[in-house]
């Protein structure tokens, strides 16, 4: 049972993000990308992570696709102003990063089916504990283990969001 | 064959509590036509059946029977999804909240509730970032320059109201120290004080319940806050060019959204199901558990009531009023509120 939900999640995440990067229309791109998010939400809720899973929609699907939105709107592309094809060197760059990627990615995933890798991970890693995906176990953890992470991310954030302000803001002429 | 009558009971809970929240929208669309036109001096529909009570049902017949018209160069899909996206979230919603006290039949417990989820106010939040995209993707696609900026007013709006939304119930969570929805009831329940006054959410946390009650307004997008709409200025905005029972399922929308918010309301600040005196906590007899619900949806009609009757008093906020409101009153109020309950250990 588990294994064909997950399968329909993964299949449903995949398959949405060939879409984004190959459909023409940004809209229906946008929206495979929520359709992606929701995919991946899942995987996280299987993962028994339903903190995760529900912030990944809350924030990337709900909050950040809005933005997308919103701009793709403001802008309105007719047709012929997206731009055409890539020059051919282009194409074959990003074929090559392509296949790169594909041979790193599918390391873990070779190692586990050959066995070693996944022998090694299970006798490394202890089995994950049953509350660790719950709201309250985050919680502690981020503000006790992992406190000094959590405060040098805010400062993080807070200087991009002064520095996006800075920028959006208009320039006095003096 | 052994029949699995708690999963019946549950196949059943999600059944009724869809077909319930479905029959009452048509009562919502009557009160909201009779009450407006007493506050408006007149006296609403009173022709079809007994004093009116039969119109939305002549209006419903009416949307199936119109023509439904697509317009050209729309983008057919989106055009279709849209009203049934903007449908079905305020419906998810209704999912998690608590609507009654739980209550055991034979050994066969039955809650009112059709998914007692650890997260439940979160997947509250999670639908309500998701129920924008309806009238987002309706005014998008339908093609037309009102719509467009229906549809863009509509993303601005629900994103700088969600923030807000987010931040008031956080401080909810704090006071609960749960994200259950039924630990957020429960702390409701108690006196306050050693009081017999109960510790509703509204007398302890005012502010969160003014930011709340403000933002909801927003993101049912009903008056004051209706600018995705605003007829004077977009004709329809984001449903300008649907009709039949497209246009009928936006408008049924709008309303389940006004349910749900009701309910999330009274869940949240109005102590759920609880009233003191009429039902008892812990007793799980059959006639407690009715009580329950019939005190669950007094409230929630109470507050439906609220909704209709601020449409029809205030008048459309401008849009940069809009704006300001959101990000630089609520959203400031709602952060003080946080560090007020962090400080106050409000509970």
């Amino acid at each position: 049972m588990t294994d064909t939900i997950f399968m329909v999640f993964a299949v449903m995440s995949i398959a949405s993000a060939i879409a984004v990067v190959t459909w023409r229309n940004p809209v229906h791109c946008v929206l495979a990308l929520i359709a992606s998010f929701a995919g991946v939400a899942g995987l996280f809720y299987l993962l028994s992570a339903p903190f995760i899973a529900v912030m990944q929609i809350i924030i990337y699907a709900g909050a950040i696709i809005v933005l997308f939105l919103f701009v793709i709107m403001l802008l309105n592309l007719k047709k012929n102003e997206m731009g055409g094809d890539a020059p051919v060197q282009d194409r074959l760059f990003t074929v090559f990063l392509c296949v790169i990627t594909v041979i790193i990615l599918s390391i873990p995933v070779v190692a586990t089916f050959t066995g070693t890798f996944y022998d090694q991970y299970k006798k490394t890693f202890p089995k994950p504990d049953a509350n660790l995906g719950i709201t309250e176990t985050i919680g502690q953890e981020i503000f006790s283990a992992h406190a000094l992470a959590f405060e040098l991310i805010s400062i993080l954030i807070i200087a991009a969001l002064i520095g996006a302000i800075y920028l959006a803001k208009k320039r006095q002429r003096g | 064959m052994q029949i699995n009558w708690q999963l019946v009971i549950d196949i059943a809970k999600a059944v009724i509590v869809f077909f319930g929240i479905l029959t009452c929208i048509p009562i919502l669309v009557y009160a909201e036509r009779k009450i407006c036109a007493y506050i408006q001096d007149r006296r609403g529909p009173n022709r079809v059946g007994p004093l009116g009570l039969l119109q939305p049902v002549a209006d419903a017949i009416k949307s199936f029977f119109k023509e439904d018209y697509t317009p050209s160069h729309v983008d057919k899909v989106l055009f279709t999804l849209a009203p049934a996206m903007a449908f079905i979230a305020p419906a998810l919603v209704f999912a998690v909240i608590p609507f009654g006290h739980l209550m055991e039949i034979k050994g066969y417990k039955i809650l009112p509730q059709v998914f007692d989820m650890n997260i439940g106010i979160l997947f509250v939040l999670m639908i309500a970032s998701l129920g924008g995209y309806g009238l987002i993707l309706g005014g998008w696609s339908s093609n037309n320059k009102y719509s467009l900026l229906g549809g863009l007013r509509a993303s601005a709006q629900m994103l700088s109201y969600e923030i807000a939304m987010g931040l008031a119930v956080i401080s909810i969570i704090m006071t609960a120290g749960s994200t259950r929805m039924a630990d957020i009831v429960g702390v409701q329940t108690q006196g306050l004080w050693g009081t017999c006054i109960p510790a509703w959410n509204i007398i302890t946390q005012p502010i969160a319940f003014i930011v709340f009650l403000c933002t909801a307004f927003a993101e049912t997008n009903r008056l004051p806050f209706d600018l995705a709409e605003g007829d004077s200025e977009l004709i329809g905005g984001y449903h300008t060019e649907y009709s039949s029972m497209k246009f009928a399922m936006f408008f049924m929308g709008e309303y389940l959204a006004v349910l749900t918010m009701s309910a999330l309301i009274v869940t949240l600040f109005l102590g759920g199901w609880y009233f003191p005196g009429i039902t008892e906590v812990g007793n799980t007899s059959l006639l407690n558990g009715i009580l329950s619900i019939f005190v669950f949806g007094t409230k929630v009609g109470m507050l439906v009531f609220f909704f209709i009757w601020t449409r029809w008093t205030l008048p459309r906020f401008r849009y940069d009023q809009l704006m300001k409101l959101g990000w630089k009153i609520l959203l400031p109020l709602a952060l003080f509120n946080i560090i007020l309950t962090a400080i106050l250990g409000l509970r």
